[in-house]
């Protein structure tokens, strides 16, 4: 193989057209920088070429192929890019270009009057702009396959450009690093830990291999992922697929009968729709699965992939099993990785089961949830950063829909492959466990039909069994274990008026001088507690409150939602329960994404379009280390400062300055401590263990019932 | 950098799902077929420069909106804003082409108090032999609801660029006619960075707008 080098350069000049090559590139930008290539092909003469595109609308993923074309490339599509900058004291240098934040970077410190690009072939296949292509087609894996073959053939060529690579990638580590140690979030930050190993796993489990300590569990995987090789065991649990107690043998015998019970499913297909139905839904299905996650080696290549045939007939299967939600684009994006971690249809359609018991509602085509998802993720922005959240407002952006796509899939598009699964795993462990009562359901409510209220009502139980705890204790019964309070929080809606004991008595004051010490550097503010709301909403708004036995409110979610979000300000957030409709860490999630662009966003003046598609160009691109971080940071502000809707609340933080926020509470206590679920949350409670602090703190799973969408 | 451009228009891509409504977008702002792209879900955003007349570009935002039915919550949000659009079907699925008539309904229905330009296209025509759909009868449908019609293919790259640069002109016409004109508060069209007095924008705020539905 030859080591290519090739120079681009990049002139300005004044919007005035370029005809040089352009046709050969095959470019249909309009152009304003003048690119010319210079090709190095080892020893031999350097070659120029030149085009132009709109650094306004070109993308690092348009460069690239613009470049490929120009070199003709194609098979050699693993190659660096870098671009010539220009530091303080004048020296010029070559610095990496591998994202669009560096394209962006590179217009702007460029060296020359036009920038200069070197493209070094690399024999790395997972370099990040190797990830960056992710696959336009699956020949393209191929031909990356037939590289490396070409790259055993010369490994000294290949060295270089592989040094050059490593250099840069360590560069950008080291980087991360600093801007790690400049954020000042205190002492709340834990540093990362290694993935959950296997023999760590162990320990959770007693020694009839049943899971002890499930919460416990959940805050190690917040704190550090999954091993790879544990997935396929951990996500079980972390998907509900396994009621509480199962011994080792007791769980191979239950997903052996589930597995029974799926293969039954799908031999009765036809049983349950048409033949013309299922052609039509499998059709719709296989469209998609042909297209989902194809540059992952477990999906990609042939189309007659046995494991694109088990994703085909897994949400064949779920489409016809379910047929309220049937299949909707974008679960094939769901169920993807879960197939890929769990190597087995009938395994992954169980854990899908998992998890559509809570992600149902986002494909629901009345887009109820959705909307309640968008009316948060809004409030948040507006409560943390006003700023940004004007600047959106006053470029009609402000409905948040370019988040869309992120709050329906729950991000799993905007990371890599491999980035998604630790994001989602890390995702899923900041919830609650929600065990199912006997089992997981494999086979949904049947279509609602005009004539069958009753049914409906019928559907309606089964799916609140589902979504919340089961409750399995005496309704008043106090709550005595983690689990229990969870259970009497989700009972909050239940006609029998079951109500947590109520928070007042240890509300910390977040407007406390302890808490004015923004957590998070600018913009990011912390969570103080604003001005007070209109009564009408605190009134409207009912917190779960333990021990009081008076009847229970249902509340309607999205009328309340739309009093907060129509005050200019919010001064307080949706408790954990509701906010996110399941998922609050989701939203900080989206919070962070957003943080880490406001600055390029406001500083570019991109309009609504602009930003949207900037958006679109960072799919699979979000640097998942940062964005967790922060995202977990945030959280852990947000639970710490309690800004949380509360009756009462706002009395009660002028009168008692409590911090719970500088007492460490043990890993079992960092749930039962919460103060809104129970009184157990005294400081002295929290004291037995400090391995995790508050900002490990997981909320409970929504306990609130009546949006129509569940 | 400032862009140099006329006038900016927001065109909306609809039709049924996997009609390759991104592929001929795709094809059209980054010059290249995708074999294999991730099912839209909400709407994706594009934006590129086409040259109606030498010295005169229009910057397009093209929103690429999802076709399944259970995404109309989000993608009825964007007819408002849009001034011209693409209505395609996939000429080797006849569904395809009988939702057309659907897709103008449910376009004309949140669009007001506004208008769509739209343009009929016939997409994936590289698939002769798959054909199910005549291109008489898309033109005589395309007649009857007053659109233009096209045949495209985004794989072999046919007529992309015809595709949204007749539209573009045809809106540009309009706009020039005052048929069309700028609005507060409606992002369908927006005066650009005029290097030269080719245009001013006088031109654009007399006359009144018509229905293209």
């Amino acid at each position: 193989m030859v080591f290519y080098q090739y120079s681009t350069d990049i002139s300005p000049h004044g919007g005035q057209q370029t005809s040089n090559n352009t046709s050969e590139t095959n470019v249909i930008l309009n152009s304003y920088f003048d690119y010319t290539f210079q090709k190095c092909d080892g020893m031999l003469p350097v070659e120029f070429r030149s085009f132009a595109v709109d650094p306004q609308i070109t993308s690092l993923e348009v460069l690239q192929h613009i470049l490929i074309r120009a070199f003709d490339l194609n098979g050699k599509r693993n190659f660096g890019i870098s671009y010539l900058s220009r530091d303080r004291s004048g020296t010029e240098m070559y610095m990496s270009l591998l994202s669009d934040w560096d394209l962006d970077v590179a217009f702007v410190s460029a060296a020359k009057p036009y920038l200069q690009l070197k493209m070094d072939i690399k024999p790395s296949e997972d370099s990040p702009v190797m990830e960056d292509w992710d696959i336009i087609s699956p020949k393209d894996v191929i031909s990356s396959e037939q590289l490396l073959a070409e790259r055993t053939r010369s490994l000294a060529s290949a060295a270089l450009p592989f040094t050059q690579s490593l250099l840069s990638q360590v560069g950008r580590t080291l980087s991360r690093v600093q801007q790690a140690f400049s954020w000042s979030y205190g002492e709340e930050i834990k540093p990362f830990k290694p993935p959950l190993s296997d023999a760590e796993f162990h320990s959770y489990l007693n020694g009839q291999g049943q899971l002890t300590r499930p919460e416990d569990l959940r805050l190690r995987i917040y704190h550090g992922g999954v091993e790879p090789s544990l997935r396929k065991v951990v996500w079980r649990y972390l998907l509900n697929v396994y009621p509480d107690g199962l011994s080792g043998q007791e769980r191979m015998d239950y997903m052996k009968r589930k597995t029974r019970e799926y293969d039954q499913l799908k031999r009765e297909w036809t049983a349950r729709v048409s033949n013309e139905d299922l052609e039509f839904i499998r059709g719709n299905v296989l469209k998609d699965v042909l297209r989902t996650d194809r540059a992952h080696p477990y999906y990609a290549g042939s189309e007659d992939s046995p494991h694109l045939t088990a994703l085909t007939d897994l949400l064949t299967t779920f489409a016809i099993t379910h047929p309220q939600i049937s299949y909707c684009q974008g679960m094939s994006d769901i169920a993807s990785p879960i197939l890929a971690v769990m190597d087995n249809e009938a395994h992954a359609f169980i854990c899908f089961c998992g998890i559509m018991k809570r992600l149902e509602g986002n494909f629901r085509p009345d887009g109820q949830l959705m909307s309640i998802k968008f009316q948060h993720l809004k409030l948040l922005l507006q409560y943390s950063d006003p700023e940004f959240y004007s600047y959106l407002v006053s470029r009609g952006a402000d409905d948040l829909f370019f988040c869309y796509r992120w709050l329906l899939l729950e991000l799993k598009r905007e990371f890599a492959f491999e980035d998604a699964l630790r994001m989602l795993e890390v995702t899923w462990s900041s919830l609650p466990p929600d065990p199912p009562e006997t089992e997981v359901e494999l086979l949904g409510a049947p279509l609602e039909t005009d004539d069958t209220m009753a049914c409906i009502e019928k559907n309606k139980t089964v799916r609140k069994r589902h979504m919340l705890r089961p409750s399995r204790e005496e309704p008043d019964a106090l709550p005595r274990t983690v689990p229990q309070v969870l259970t009497s929080s989700a009972h909050l809606h239940n006609s029998t008026g079951v109500t947590l004991p109520t928070t007042s008595t240890v509300k910390t004051s977040v407007a406390s001088p302890s808490h004015s010490r923004s957590l998070l550097s600018s913009p990011i503010l912390s969570f103080g507690r604003g001005p007070t709301l209109p009564s009408s909403r605190s009134s409207s708004n009912i917190l779960p409150s333990p021990g009081n036995k008076s009847p229970s409110t249902t509340v309607n979610m999205s009328s309340s939602v739309k009093l907060e979000s129509t005050s200019s300000k919010p001064c307080s957030l949706p408790p954990p329960q509701e906010f996110g409709k399941g998922n609050p860490f989701m939203l900080f999630l989206c919070l962070s994404i957003l943080l880490e662009h406001r600055d390029h966003i406001i500083k570019n003046s991109l309009d609504y379009n602009e930003l949207a598609m900037h958006f679109d160009r960072l799919v699979r691109r979000h640097n998942l280390s940062r964005v967790l971080q922060r995202a977990k940071a945030l959280f852990a502000d947000y639970l710490q400062s309690e800004v949380w809707d509360s009756e009462e609340g706002d009395e009660v933080s002028s009168d008692s300055p409590t911090t719970t926020t500088a007492a460490p509470l043990s890993p079992s206590s960092t749930i039962s401590a919460r103060p809104i679920y129970s009184p157990l949350a005294s400081p002295q409670s929290s004291t037995q263990n400090s391995t995790y602090n508050l900002s490990t703190t997981i909320p409970s799973p929504t306990a609130h019932v009546s949006s129509p969408t569940f | 950098m400032e862009t140099i451009w006329l006038y900016q228009f927001r065109l909306i891509v609809i039709g049924d799902s996997t009609v390759g409504k991104s592929c001929l977008i795709r094809r059209f702002t980054e010059g290249r077929f995708a074999q294999v792209s991730d099912p839209t879900v909400g709407v994706d955003f594009f934006s590129r420069l086409v040259e109606i007349e030498p010295g005169k570009r229009i910057k397009l935002q093209i929103w690429d909106t999802a076709g399944q039915e259970r995404f109309r919550s989000i993608t009825r949000a964007y007819y408002r804003n849009s001034v011209g659009g693409l209505l395609l079907f996939d000429i080797t699925n006849r569904r395809s082409f009988q939702n057309v008539h659907n897709w103008l309904e449910e376009a004309q229905s949140h669009v007001q108090p506004h208008s769509i330009v739209f343009l009929l296209v016939g997409h994936k025509c590289d698939l002769e032999a798959q054909r199910q759909v005549t291109q008489q009868e898309a033109e005589k449908l395309a007649g009857a609801y007053g659109m233009r019609y096209v045949e495209t293919s985004a794989r072999d790259a046919i007529n992309v660029e015809k595709a949204f640069v007749d539209l573009t002109r045809d809106i540009f016409e309009l706009v020039r006619s005052g048929d069309i004109k700028i609005q507060d508060g409606w992002e369908g069209v927006k005066s650009g960075f005029v290097p030269n007095t080719v245009h001013s924008s006088e031109e654009v705020t007399k006359g009144g707008r018509q229905c293209f539905c």
